[in-house]
């Protein structure tokens, strides 16, 4: 973790030991380091912060599948590659994808043979978690073929609004 | 026939291998479009949720707030925090989630507002809780019972729950009917394409039936020829074999005349008078060795010429008596003649004629001629 030169192959080998364990917060780092175990939320946390000030550029993804399945990953900008706690034991433990939030749902939702409804890109600051965009799948079949889909009426122009801000 | 059937065949396999593409191609279009639908159920169950959680994670948020008024615990603060986040997680989702949908985003536009209210009365409470301590912030609680704006808030929510619950209605109901249809598709294709093949399987039948009885009939027709030929050849074979008996007669015949022409030529040259054989016209037509000895001519020279002009008798001009004699098919003897010589006097001769018959025809005369 303190190596002068971390890359996300180095960061993924050093958790490839450690235990899955779902927890329905987010731990703190030095908990799931200490504990060995963790679940996506807390390797992809992780990553960002320790990648970030490594001086990589990453984003935080957050696929949701059918029946409330969501899973969040860590994506290095650079190396056009995520970091999926799932992959940590092996032997790639990054996976390659192009830099939109499609691309790299897509290849999530792959890894669970399963498909995705949406996904969000977002931060997270002082336990507070932020959504920066968020693209849904069927976003696509409205352009192609609004006609032939169900659809309550013509897509509406959402006036910009300021977002709400949990900072207290 | 050949060339016809083969192009019958020809259009079957290339109406079968066309209704295969044709089928893989509306397959797959059939396949991305119940993706699709498939996707839109997955979504419309998505929103449901999503609109639910926000209710659900508002109430979690402002009971860990109370929690924390009460106790001021950061575990308190932690938990409220971590629910309005949550709720603002599924706020925004499900704004991305119907923006393609006018009306329900309408009713998240209205929900967004509503949750500000309610976020920012929750600020207010933190706010007083930290500068004027619980008191404060316990007034402002209680004043919040009269507020309506939770009771517009589960409004909202079940507005877009029956939405999404009507839209899910008609969605997987056409995710119904691209099931159908995709299976009609392959019935249909799958009959046929069997009928097809059924079709095709009875044309090569039929085709080798009619080859078998095409070879059936060559072979006939060679076993007929060949039995032909080979009687022919039998045939032939007798044929060749008379002919070949018949010439090696014809030579014997040939042989025997020979011999029998050579015995009479020798008889009449070993005679020692002078001898012609007159035509019935009065020609020489052959003399023995002593006549031509006699007259000093060759054998052609004589043979041909008139016989008048080689003896010459003592009668008047115009009337031979060899040629009268021979006629009238009687013998002639004791004539004075003399015989033409090539060089030299005629020679005196005493002449007889006798009359050579053919079936008691006369067809010509023997002159025989003695010096005197």
């Amino acid at each position: 973790m303190t190596e002068e030169k971390m890359t996300p192959r180095k960061f993924a080998a050093y958790f490839k030991d450690f235990d899955y364990k779902f927890h329905s917060d987010i731990q703190p780092p030095e908990v799931f380091l200490e504990t060995r175990a963790g679940d996506c939320d807390d390797y992809s946390l992780l990553a960002d912060k320790v990648l970030r000030k490594h001086g990589f550029t990453t984003k935080l993804v957050s696929v949701r599948m059918p029946g409330l399945l969501t899973h969040v990953v860590c994506y290095v900008v650079e190396e056009k590659v995520y970091l999926d706690f799932n992959n940590r034991v092996y032997l790639s433990r990054t996976e390659r994808s192009d830099p939109d939030l499609r691309s790299i749902a897509q290849k999530v939702a792959r890894s669970f043979e399963a498909n995705w409804t949406s996904v969000s890109e977002f931060t997270y600051r002082d336990g507070v978690k932020q959504l920066v965009q968020t693209v849904s799948k069927t976003d696509t079949y409205t352009v192609e073929s609004e006609d032939k889909k169900v659809s309550a009426g013509k897509p509406a122009e959402a006036p910009a609004k300021k977002k709400i801000v949990i900072d207290f | 026939m050949k060339d016809n059937i083969e192009q019958r065949m020809m259009a079957l396999f290339g109406t079968v291998a066309a209704l295969l593409i044709l089928v893989a191609a509306i397959a797959l279009k059939n396949v991305r479009e119940a993706e699709m639908s498939s996707d839109w159920v997955n979504h419309t169950h998505a929103v449901i949720l999503e609109t639910v959680a926000i209710e659900a994670s508002l109430q979690t948020a402002e009971a860990a707030l109370r929690n924390y008024v009460l106790s001021s615990d950061a575990r308190d603060q932690a938990a409220y925090r971590e629910a309005f986040s949550d709720m603002v997680e599924h706020l925004e989702v499900a704004k991305a989630m119907t923006k393609g949908d006018a009306r329900q985003q309408e009713r998240v536009t209205e929900l967004e507002s509503l949750v500000s209210k309610r976020v920012e009365f929750s600020r207010k409470v933190v706010t007083a809780l930290q500068e004027q301590g619980f008191d404060a912030a316990k007034q402002l609680v209680g004043s919040d019972a009269a507020d309506q704006t939770l009771g517009e808030i589960k409004r909202l929510v079940n507005k877009m729950k029956d939405e999404e619950a009507e839209l899910l209605q008609q969605r997987d109901r056409e995710d119904f009917l691209q099931a159908q249809s995709t299976r009609w598709t392959v019935y249909v294709a799958a009959a046929l394409n069997v009928a097809l093949i059924g079709l095709l399987f009875w044309l090569i039948r039929d085709d080798l039936k009619a080859r078998r009885q095409a070879a059936d009939a060559m072979r006939m027709a060679n076993e007929q020829l060949e039995e032909k030929v080979t009687a022919r050849t039998e045939e032939l074979i007798k044929v060749n074999d008379t002919l070949v008996l018949e010439n090696l007669e014809r030579k014997w015949s040939q042989s025997i005349l020979e011999r029998q022409f050579r015995h009479f030529e020798q008889i009449l040259h070993s005679i020692g008078d002078t001898i012609f054989v007159i035509s019935k016209t009065g020609r020489i037509i052959r003399v023995n060795s002593p006549a031509v000895k006699l007259t000093g001519f060759k054998v052609n020279d004589l043979i041909g010429e008139p016989f008048s002009s080689v003896l010459r008798t003592d009668e008047a001009a115009g009337t031979d008596p060899f040629v009268t004699a021979m006629k009238e098919g009687r013998d002639l003897s004791g004539v004075s003649a003399s015989v033409l010589v090539r060089e030299g006097q005629p020679v005196k001769v005493m002449a007889r004629a006798f009359p050579v018959r053919d079936n008691d025809r006369v067809v010509g005369s023997v002159v025989v001629c003695t010096m005197t």
